[in-house]
Formats: C-alpha cells, sequence, structure tokens
C-alpha cells in the first residue's frame, strides 16, 4: 500500500485492515461512483471510535496528527491510489479512480481537498522511485481531477523543477500533466493559471499545423505544383484530377528517377490532403475518407508507409493530439500498418525525446489496436462457424456461411501476422536502442520498455523464443533480460 | 479496465438495488425513434453510442476526444449543429468500437466536468443522418428554446427570453424619457421622543 503519511507504527494490522475494507468498497461500489464516495465516507462509522481519527467529524480538523493515530481520510487516499498505481494493471479503468476523486472532494469538499493535495504532493516527491507508468498514470488522473475544479491548482509548489533538466521525472511530470490541462482547455487558460516562474514548462505558441510548402520556403517548380494541386483540393476537385495534377507536374521533373518522382508526389499529396483536414477531427476524416483510394495507391510498400506517417508526424509536429489521432485513423483506413508506426516512433529522431508522453500513447494505442481486432475477430469467427454448423445441419447447400467462416479465418491469419510482427518489432527496436542509449533518456527508454512487457506479456509470452533469440543476439544488457524473464514468468 | 467479479455484482445489482449501477440509460426516449419500446430497449443494450449533452458551443471536438478517449478507443466523434447555420449547438455523439466502452463512459464520465460544465452522457440507439442536427424551431436544440437562464456558453439568453429581451428594450426605446433632475424627497418630521431624522445636509464622509 502506497504510504502517504506517517502513521503511528502501533496500529500497522489496524491500518491495513481498515485499507483492506476501503478498498474492498472501492471495488464493490464501482459500478457507482457517486454512493461508492458517500460509501466510503461512512465507513468509518464502523468502527469504534479509538480505532482512528476522522477529520470530517473532529472539531479541529487541522490539529488531527497522523502521527498519533490513524487518520481515516488519508487512509481512504491511500487506498484509492495504490489501486490507481497497481501494478500491471489497476483494477479498473484508470478514470473511475480519477471520477471517484472528484465525487469524493464533492463529498467532503475543503477536507478531502487538503488531503488529495498532499497525497499527490507526497508521491510526486517520489517521482524519481516511481514506475514510468505510475508517473503517467497519475499526470492522467490530476489533469482531469483539476479540470473538473476550475483548473485550480498551486503549480508554484512545484516551480522548483524547472531547474531540472527536461527529462528528470518530476519535471516532464509537470509538464505532461500541464499539457494534457491545454488539451483539456486551450492554452491562453492554463497560461493564466500558471505562475510565472512555471511558464518556461509550458509551449509558447497555441497547436497548429506545420504545413511544408509555404510560399516562402519553395523552389519554383514545387511551387507550381503545390498551387495547383491546393487550388484543385480547395475548390472540391476529385482525387482523378489531384492525382492528373501530380502526374503532369512531375512527369516533366526530368532530373530524378521515377522513385524519387513518387516520394515528391507522394509526400506533396500528404501535405495537402492533411491541410484539407486541419480544422479539425471530423474534417480531417473526411479529407482521409475522400483521398482514401490515392493514399492507399501511394502507399503501396513499407516505406512508403513510413514516408507516409512521417509526413504526418512533421505536419503536426506542433500538436501531437492531431497527430496521434491522425496516425490512428490511417491505421484503421489501412493506409499505413502498425509496423509503420512502430518504425516511426523509434526514429532516431526521437532520441532523447523518450520523456515525451506523446511516443508512448501513440504506440500503445496501436498495439491495443491491433490486439483488440484479434479478438473482435476471434468472435467473429467462433459465430461463423456457429452459423456454418448449423447451415449444415439444415441444409447442406447452405455454402455462403462455411465461406464467411473461412474468410473471417483468412482476415484473422493476417491479423494475427500483423499481431506478431508488432510485438517482435517494437521489442527490438527497444533492445536495440537500450544498448545504444544511457543517461535520463535511458530510464524513461526502460520504464517504457517494461510497461510495453508487462501491458502485452501474453504476446511476449506467445513470441518467447524469438524474442529470446532476439535478446541474446543484441547481447542485452542485464536489465532488459530481467525484464524479459520476470515478464515471463508475470505471464505464466 | 478489468469487469467486475461475479461476486462484486451480487452488491451492485438491479434485482438487489443496493446501490444503483450507473451504466444504465436515462428515462429520456426519442420521440423521432422508428421501432418499439422492446426495440429501443434491445438497441440500447447493445449500443456503442452515447449522446452527450451540456456541452458549451465552444467545445472543441479536440476536447472530446481527450476526454472521452479515457473510456475507450473512439470509433468517431459526430457533433451536434444548428441546423441553420451549421455551427456546434452543445450536443455530440460519441461511437465507439464496443457496449463495454460505452457502459465504462456512463460509469466514469457521466456527470463530470468538460470545458467547466457538467456533462451529460446517454446510451443512445445509434447515429441516423439527420439526428446531428437540433430540432428547436430556431434551430439549435429545444431545451435552448425555452432557457429562461442566462449561458454565456450556449449563446446567451434562450431563444424565447432572448425574444422577451428584445421586446423590453424596444418598449423601453419607445417610452423611456430622460430623467432631467434628481428629486430632492420629502422632508418628514419625526416624533420628538425617536430624535430628529437624519440631517438632511449631506454627512461629510458619505460619497
Amino acid at each position: 500500500y502506497v504510504q502517504l503519511v506517517p502513521s503511528p507504527a502501533e496500529h500497522a494490522v489496524r491500518r491495513y485492515v481498515l485499507l483492506d475494507l476501503i478498498g474492498d468498497t472501492l471495488t464493490q461500489l464501482e459500478a457507482n461512483r457517486k454512493d461508492c464516495a458517500r460509501y466510503l465516507m461512512q465507513v468509518s462509522w464502523l468502527c469504534n471510535e479509538d480505532v482512528c481519527s476522522v477529520m470530517a467529524t473532529a472539531q479541529h480538523p487541522e490539529d488531527v496528527d497522523p502521527e498519533t493515530a490513524l487518520v481515516f481520510e488519508y487512509l481512504v487516499a491511500e487506498a484509492l491510489f495504490t489501486h490507481l498505481l497497481q501494478l500491471p494493471e489497476s483494477a479498473s479503468r484508470e478514470m473511475y479512480y480519477a471520477s471517484l476523486a472528484i465525487e469524493l472532494r464533492k463529498a467532503e469538499p475543503k477536507i478531502m481537498a487538503r488531503v488529495l493535495e498532499t497525497a499527490v504532493d507526497g508521491i510526486v516527491a517520489r517521482a524519481a522511485m516511481l514506475d514510468v507508468e505510475c508517473i503517467n498514470r497519475l499526470s492522467n488522473w490530476l489533469a482531469v481531477y483539476v479540470s473538473n475544479f476550475a483548473f485550480q491548482w498551486d503549480w508554484a509548489r512545484w516551480e522548483a523543477v524547472v531547474q531540472e533538466p527536461e527529462a528528470a521525472p518530476r519535471r516532464s511530470f509537470v509538464r505532461e500533466t500541464l499539457l494534457k490541462l491545454v488539451r483539456l482547455s486551450y492554452l491562453d487558460r492554463i497560461k493564466a493559471h500558471v505562475p510565472e516562474s512555471c511558464l518556461a514548462l509550458l509551449p509558447a505558441k497555441a497547436p497548429g499545423h506545420n504545413f511544408k510548402f509555404t510560399v516562402q520556403a519553395m523552389d519554383e517548380r514545387t511551387r507550381e505544383v503545390s498551387v495547383a494541386l491546393g487550388r484543385c483540393l480547395k475548390s472540391k476537385g476529385t482525387v482523378d484530377q489531384a492525382l492528373e495534377i501530380l502526374q503532369t507536374h512531375y512527369s516533366q521533373w526530368t532530373d530524378v528517377d521515377d522513385d524519387e518522382r513518387q516520394a515528391l508526389a507522394r509526400e506533396m499529396l500528404v501535405e495537402h490532403v492533411l491541410l484539407l483536414g486541419s480544422k479539425t477531427f471530423s474534417h480531417m476524416l473526411n479529407a482521409i475518407e475522400k483521398f482514401l483510394p490515392a493514399l492507399q495507391q501511394f502507399g503501396d510498400a513499407p516505406e512508403a508507409k513510413l514516408q507516409i506517417a512521417r509526413t504526418v508526424e512533421d505536419f503536426w509536429l506542433r500538436n501531437p493530439q492531431f497527430c496521434a489521432i491522425t496516425i490512428d485513423k490511417l491505421v484503421n483506413y489501412r493506409v499505413i500498418d502498425p509496423v509503420t508506426v512502430v518504425e516511426m516512433l523509434f526514429d532516431p529522431a526521437h532520441a532523447g525525446r523518450w520523456s515525451d508522453f506523446h511516443l508512448w500513447e501513440i504506440l500503445r494505442n496501436t498495439i491495443t489496436k491491433v490486439n483488440m481486432r484479434v479478438v473482435q475477430l476471434q468472435t467473429r469467427l467462433k459465430t461463423a462457424r456457429a452459423v456454418a454448423a448449423v447451415a449444415v445441419l439444415i441444409d447442406a447447400a447452405e455454402q455462403p456461411a462455411a465461406e464467411t467462416a473461412e474468410h473471417v479465418e483468412a482476415i484473422l491469419a493476417q491479423m494475427e501476422r500483423e499481431q506478431r510482427d508488432v510485438v517482435v518489432v517494437t521489442a527490438r527496436h527497444f533492445v536495440r536502442l537500450l544498448a545504444a542509449t544511457d543517461g535520463s533518456d535511458r530510464a524513461w527508454l526502460l520504464g517504457r520498455f517494461k510497461e510495453f512487457m508487462r501491458t502485452y506479456r501474453a504476446q511476449v509470452a506467445a513470441n518467447a523464443a524469438e524474442l529470446e533469440g532476439l535478446i541474446s543476439a543484441a547481447a542485452a544488457s542485464p536489465d532488459v533480460r530481467q525484464v524479459f524473464d520476470a515478464t515471463l514468468l508475470l505471464a505464466a | 479496465m478489468a469487469s467486475a467479479s461475479p461476486v462484486s455484482s451480487a452488491l451492485v445489482d438491479d434485482a438487489f438495488t443496493i446501490v444503483p449501477r450507473l451504466d444504465r440509460p436515462s428515462t429520456y426516449k426519442d420521440h423521432q425513434y422508428h421501432g418499439s419500446s422492446e426495440q429501443w430497449d434491445s438497441d440500447l443494450s447493445k449500443t456503442a453510442t452515447l449522446y452527450i449533452g451540456n456541452l458549451s458551443f465552444y467545445t472543441t471536438e479536440e476536447q472530446l476526444y481527450e476526454v472521452f478517449s479515457k473510456a475507450g478507443e473512439i470509433k468517431r466523434i459526430i457533433m451536434g449543429l444548428a441546423r441553420n447555420t451549421k455551427t456546434p449547438c452543445g450536443f455530440c455523439f460519441v461511437e465507439y468500437y464496443t457496449h463495454e466502452n460505452a457502459l465504462e463512459c456512463m460509469k466514469y464520465v457521466n456527470g463530470t466536468k468538460l470545458d467547466d460544465r457538467i456533462i451529460r452522457t446517454d446510451l443512445d440507439p445509434g447515429f441516423r443522418e439527420g439526428r446531428q442536427f437540433g430540432r428547436g424551431r430556431s434551430g439549435g436544440q429545444v431545451r435552448d428554446e425555452y432557457r429562461q437562464e442566462y449561458d454565456e456558453a450556449r449563446g446567451g439568453w434562450g431563444h424565447m427570453r432572448a425574444k422577451q429581451e428584445e421586446e423590453r428594450q424596444r418598449q423601453q426605446d419607445e417610452s423611456y424619457e430622460a430623467i432631467a433632475t434628481v428629486p430632492t424627497g420629502a422632508e418628514l418630521q419625526i416624533n420628538s421622543r425617536l430624535g430628529p431624522a437624519a440631517s438632511s445636509q449631506p454627512r461629510e464622509d458619505a460619497y
């Protein structure tokens, strides 16, 4: 259990029992967080008066001293954060613990506000010792919590982090939480709530796109293509018209070979499609859907897909949220593959940037998506087979159903191959990078590697032999081997 | 992430209603829904779509994505638009891939704040073309037609109230005459037992 405040040693057993009781309430009443909060505030009524102090009923809550007696409200906070930060997975979705904390504060405003503040302070003070995943979860939690109480939080208490190196755990935590708060509102709002001393942690400008073909940056012939294509898209031209423009212009570039021409055309099209859809996510989806045939045509080989992914990342360099969603949708529409995303994330250009949370977010979303697809297909296959079996009983001429089952089997096989690839390629990149990096970035990498192995341990175990070979071949350092062995044990 | 164990559901269950579950649909029924009551219930029991209400007109899709992705992977978000201006009018639909994600949204996101407003989520039978438009007479949502309170994030006064305010303004413009001088107020004799009235000379320390 997380210990947030000192508690008298002689009450250790009592503390454990109470934490257990509170923890059970958290788990049992997960389906109704409002009633759970109410009940939690009443759990102390179940105990005799001398078991613990209850700030809510004390004459002078400020005088309640955790060193002399157990304090009920702190125990509630300890149980909540223990559950939230539990590894490998928390019992319920992270969001539950955020919305439950909000309900607790609503139930007992002054007291729980202070208790939760102290709790967060205490955990953040130990950020250097926390698992990377726990830092990430706490950051998510804090962003939701603060955004529900008018974005009020005393950031000044952490102003010392500005002196720390950029990749330091505490500084990264504060920075990433602020970025999440910006996503939940907007930059100027958060700037207004942050003291002068902490402004360095926020980006200078509001997130926007990074369109490559701005008028200043181009040579004459590139400008021609860009302007022509831009006009075509703006006047709602068809996909064929767009492709024709690209064809006519680039075929005149005699000094470059075919591959180079394709690459240039690919980049030009992707940049313009992204610009077309740069207003909102719905616009982006519409733009992708309209140009889907062209994008798929241009994404014919792994290198091509990688170029598309890199163009997207470049375009949305200053807006990681938009980048993540665009990549996500492109994977959904099968313009790029999950493996493409992995390759893009482990690009050498990201060296030293693994303290940014969004790299891991994209990786995790991609692998989870692949796993979910496999599960869905397996369910579909079961239904298809059941239908086919029934059809066989009723009427031997029921061919369509049997074909469906085979069809699903084929897709499932492909998905499972993708699943295998994603896990193996990711592991290979991690091992390679961990061997080549050191310093604080390595700490982040190792943390993410641990989380990757933990979360996807089922797939790791399924591909144990190949990963074993990978790790031995790379002569990986002992901590990497340790993580791998521990994962296999966990998965058993 | 893991679903509730069988043991825990005994405590939080329809049959016992010791603690009512939050992942249930509200009592709202869409009067434009084509289908029987049973069909409605059946749709809601499988749906991965939610209606989200009480949004600010200025809430962006980015903010919606940030909040709702906490309950699962989002398939798409459809913004609710005013029929005439096609601008957001304070509601949207969120589609997940699974029914479980929709239920988790009801349990954890419904009733929390987005953009400083408490948002309401509700299980929805599914998006159909046309449902993204407000059904109020002025093009927005019906609730904004009849709202009597001033809500800055939802266009200010409700439409009916706005018209009333306009009417009052018009009447004032027509019939009001500027007051040229400030009246002095009548001198009052006070019963001598109670002492004199407050001096009719202005006090030096009064503003």
